[in-house]
């Protein structure tokens, strides 16, 4: 329902150009989808600016275009960061995650991705007043890193694998940082004949009834045995990462605390 | 008018498709009286008994020549093959399984897509028999089936989202689900599939809501059930009280009775009914004894999974006759008492009539030409073998490592194989999808590997006839007699259904859905969906019509195991669709 209310927003919004929707600033990198994904992803009256202090570290050459890094650094971010939305604006499915930190204050959020053709990448990060700060960054790729099989796919005991993960807590100076790798092919179900199979669900959870780190929707461009970084202002005490795939499968694996 | 972020959108997504059809929980209720309600088909058998007949008479007779598809829809993909399916209508919504553990749900109406379940298997998945699924149960807000990686898996009826998955048993020992579950007084009852690989069978209850497990019945003797409370299991007795009884030494270990084709419920007895498969392996000579419970239909105790009783088709089977065929619920009338009886048409070729109260032999008779492994049955129903030549020789009295051949009649693939059989409350008969084959048989020496083929047999089947395999067969089950027959050149494959209109409709590997009169058994009307249908036709009302479906999609074990019967189906092709019908309004009175 809400998608199709979308696109009949972003057909009104073609046809009467302006009106309908916030004052938007120009894309500096002038990406074609610009206007539409702020539109279906952060909603068509939100407010948007750029800001460098969503500081995000892609490769300008995407090496392996099913596996680029991407890095969302907070550290310059005036106030503890709101909802985060990624989205590679020419993916199939550009939506990458969705965030929701908790009351920590999440200074660094890392993970892999893919990419389908060269594109600008988008981080949006909301204020407590509401407002999106922007990240853009332009990765070059030859492509194809969305519609390529997983490498998972040709290992026939991928299964012995699954669903392993590797991981940690490490002190910072000021704070935690949380490194995990998941074995999971995370196919994106563009692949004929190779259906949809990927971690959609991530928590970061503290226990005893203390409130979630992070949660994360995670969509389709996210690549294969994802490897995510999270580093926090201050020290949780302890922490275990949750996953769940949409065939259900879940994983756990505590991270922090008395290691 | 305005749109929302990603963050809700996800969240209101579910809730928009959950509104747009209107979706109402399934009830307890609801399951119990499916075989009396028309506007929908909410269990596998078409009700818990497993009748597979609908009292609806719109479409009949006089006026099916006028049935019509309305709508065909693909299920995509590669993955066409074995289609055994049984559809579910729930609000104008189907629910149909496919092969590689797949599942749609589609518009009843318009036959699109409302969402695709595709669960990812694992390369080293062991299905004996095929990549099929046979359908799936539904329950309140969800929808659940079987994996062949031996998973279950709950999903939200409204969007295909998976609401809990749960590992029944471990694929890499051979196990598997292939049947529907079955949902009775609020437990979702499974069984499990592997035989050939020597698993040990079980009959299991889980938690439709959560997926936790509630009991536990191993169906061979000496094995511990269990209930389940608060996650500790509390032992409820050993399956026939101890091991050793009817298996020689540790043979009951690995001792097969898989419970590959699931099972119906009696709400007046208060028993589910479950079928076993052979006894592993093979090879009979090396486990002498009955080899509890294999080859047996279980009456079962629904609420704690304790075997009410037992009776065993094939004792010490050496043909691969499984006795999992289904036991359908039925009464009639003798002598103006009404008997409470239950009957299946079991793989070795007889027809049985028992008392589903109790378990006892009422009669029992072939339903196929020729039977050569048993001279017939005794007043309690065990067969008689033929001791002759019935048997395959054992390897131990020969040289070789081979035994003596025989020539067994029916095949392993049975005189009636999963396919259900139907039963009409107008005509009383039932209505037998069968088969007309023999195989050569003979034993070898085998010993128990994890995750191989436990079988110490070699087998090739041959048909019977030079014309025909597949025969449907009108049988009476008070006197044995074969009312009519219908004679197939393919091995039928595909369910039975009947309808009140006097019909009894069914698949041919050759892809025809075709439709009988219920009493003369005279053809009325063809329809070829393109591959062969080996799965169970459904019909149910909408909008004042009445609808058909059936799945399409030739496979199953016929392709696999068939032998010479190849020569008649090595050319079938392949499909892969579920294929809706209705009879159009105007057309209801048509003559």
């Amino acid at each position: 329902m809400n998608i199709l209310i979308n696109i009949l927003v972003f057909v009104l919004g073609c046809l009467l150009s302006v009106g309908v929707r916030a004052a938007w600033p120009d894309d500096p990198f002038g990406s074609p989808m610009w206007a539409y994904n702020i539109e279906r992803y952060l909603g068509s009256d939100a407010r948007v600016v750029h800001d460098d202090r969503v500081n995000l570290r892609v490769p300008e050459f995407a090496e392996d275009s099913a596996q680029v890094p991407l890095t969302v650094d907070l550290s310059a971010f005036p106030e503890a960061p709101g909802q985060i939305v990624a989205w590679v604006d020419l993916n199939p499915v550009p939506h990458l995650f969705s965030a929701s930190p908790g009351p920590q204050p999440l200074t660094l959020l890392a993970l892999n991705f893919r990419v389908q053709q060269a594109t600008t990448v988008r981080v949006a990060v909301q204020d407590r007043e509401g407002v999106w700060h922007i990240g853009s960054r332009y990765v070059d790729a030859a492509g194809g890193g969305c519609t390529a099989p997983s490498q998972t796919m040709s290992n026939p005991d991928w299964e012995r694998h699954f669903g392993t993960i590797r991981g940690g807590a490490f002190s910072r100076a000021e704070g935690m940082r949380y490194k995990v790798n998941v074995m999971h092919p995370m196919d994106s179900g563009m692949v004929g004949n190779i259906p949809a199979f990927f971690i959609g669900e991530v928590e970061l959870r503290q226990g005893n009834g203390q409130p979630l780190l992070l949660s994360m929707a995670l969509s389709e461009s996210a690549a294969e045995n994802p490897m995510f970084v999270f580093e926090f202002g201050q020290r949780p005490p302890r922490a275990t990462l949750w996953l769940r795939d949409n065939n259900g499968n879940q994983f756990e694996r505590r991270l922090g605390g008395d290691l | 008018m305005r749109s929302k972020p990603i963050v809700k959108q996800f969240a209101a997504s579910a809730l928009a498709l959950a509104v747009s059809f209107g979706a109402q929980a399934v009830t307890d209720k609801d399951l119990m009286s499916d075989h009396e309600t028309t506007g929908d088909v909410l269990t596998y058998g078409m009700g818990h008994q497993g009748q597979r007949f609908s009292p609806l008479k719109s479409l009949n007779s006089s006026n099916v020549k006028s049935l019509q598809p309305v709508w065909a829809f693909s299920f995509g993909g590669e993955k066409q093959r074995g289609q055994e399916s049984q559809p579910l209508i729930a609000d104008g919504v189907m629910y149909v399984t496919g092969s590689y553990s797949r599942m749609w749900a589609i518009d009843a109406r318009t036959g699109e897509e409302l969402w695709q379940y595709d669960a990812r298997l694992p390369d080293g998945i062991m299905p004996c028999c095929d990549v099929v699924n046979r359908g799936a149960a539904i329950y309140g807000d969800k929808v659940i089936f079987g994996t062949l990686d031996a998973k279950l898996v709950a999903l939200n009826k409204d969007t295909g989202k998976v609401v809990w998955i749960k590992k029944v048993e471990d694929y890499q020992a051979g196990y598997s689900i292939t049947a529907a579950p079955i949902i009775v007084k609020g437990k979702l009852i499974t069984g499990v599939s592997g035989g050939e690989f020597g698993i040990v069978g079980k009959i299991e209850a889980y938690d439709p809501d959560t997926g936790e497990k509630l009991w536990s019945r191993p169906t061979v003797e000496g094995h511990m059930g269990y209930v389940y409370k608060d996650g500790k299991a509390i032992e409820n007795g050993i399956s026939g009280g101890e091991a050793g009884k009817t298996w020689p030494g540790d043979m009951w270990k690995t001792g097969g009775a898989a419970t590959w084709l699931g099972g119906t419920y009696d709400a007046d007895t208060d028993s589910l009914f479950f079928g076993t498969g052979n006894p592993a392996p093979w090879n009979s000579h090396l486990r002498p004894g009955d080899n509890l419970f294999s080859s047996s239909r279980l009456a079962i105790d629904p609420d704690d999974g304790s075997i009410k009783w037992h009776f065993q088709t094939t004792p010490n089977d050496g043909w691969d006759y499984d006795g999992v065929n289904e036991l359908i619920s039925f009464d009639y009338k003798d002598g103006g008492k009404t008997v409470k009886a239950a009957a299946t048409a079991d793989r070795n070729g007889f027809f049985y009539v028992l008392n589903r109260e109790n378990g006892d032999f009422i009669r029992g008779f072939p339903f196929v030409d020729k039977i050569t492994w048993a001279e017939g049955l005794d007043d309690k129903g065990r067969p008689i073998y033929n001791t002759k030549n019935g048997r395959p020789g054992n390897p131990a009295d020969t040289k070789g490592d081979k035994g003596e051949p025989v020539v067994a009649q029916p095949a392993f693939l049975g005189g009636k194989n999963w396919m259900p059989m139907s039963f009409s409350q107008e005509t009383g008969l039932f209505y037998v999808p069968s088969n007309e084959w023999s195989m050569d048989i003979w034993n070898e020496p085998v010993s128990y590997k994890k995750g191989a083929a436990y079988l110490g047999a070699g087998f090739t089947i041959k048909p019977a006839n030079d014309e025909y395999i597949g025969v449907l067969r009108a049988m009476d089950p008070k006197t044995g007699k074969e009312v009519w027959r219908y004679e197939n050149p393919a091995p039928l494959w595909g369910g039975v259904m009947t309808t009140a209109g006097n019909l009894v409709f069914t698949g041919t590997p050759e892809g025809y859905l075709k439709a009988f009169d219920a009493k003369t058994g005279a053809e009325l009307y063809r329809f070829n969906t393109g591959s062969g249908v080996v799965g169970t036709p459904v019909t149910w009302e909408m909008d004042g019509e009445q609808y058909v479906s059936v799945a399409s999609g030739w496979g199953g074990a016929v392709p696999l195991w068939g032998g010479e019967v190849a020569k008649v189906v090595k050319n079938f092709n392949q499909g892969g669709t579920v294929w809706t019908f209705k009879l159009p309004k105007d057309r209801v009175a048509s003559k």
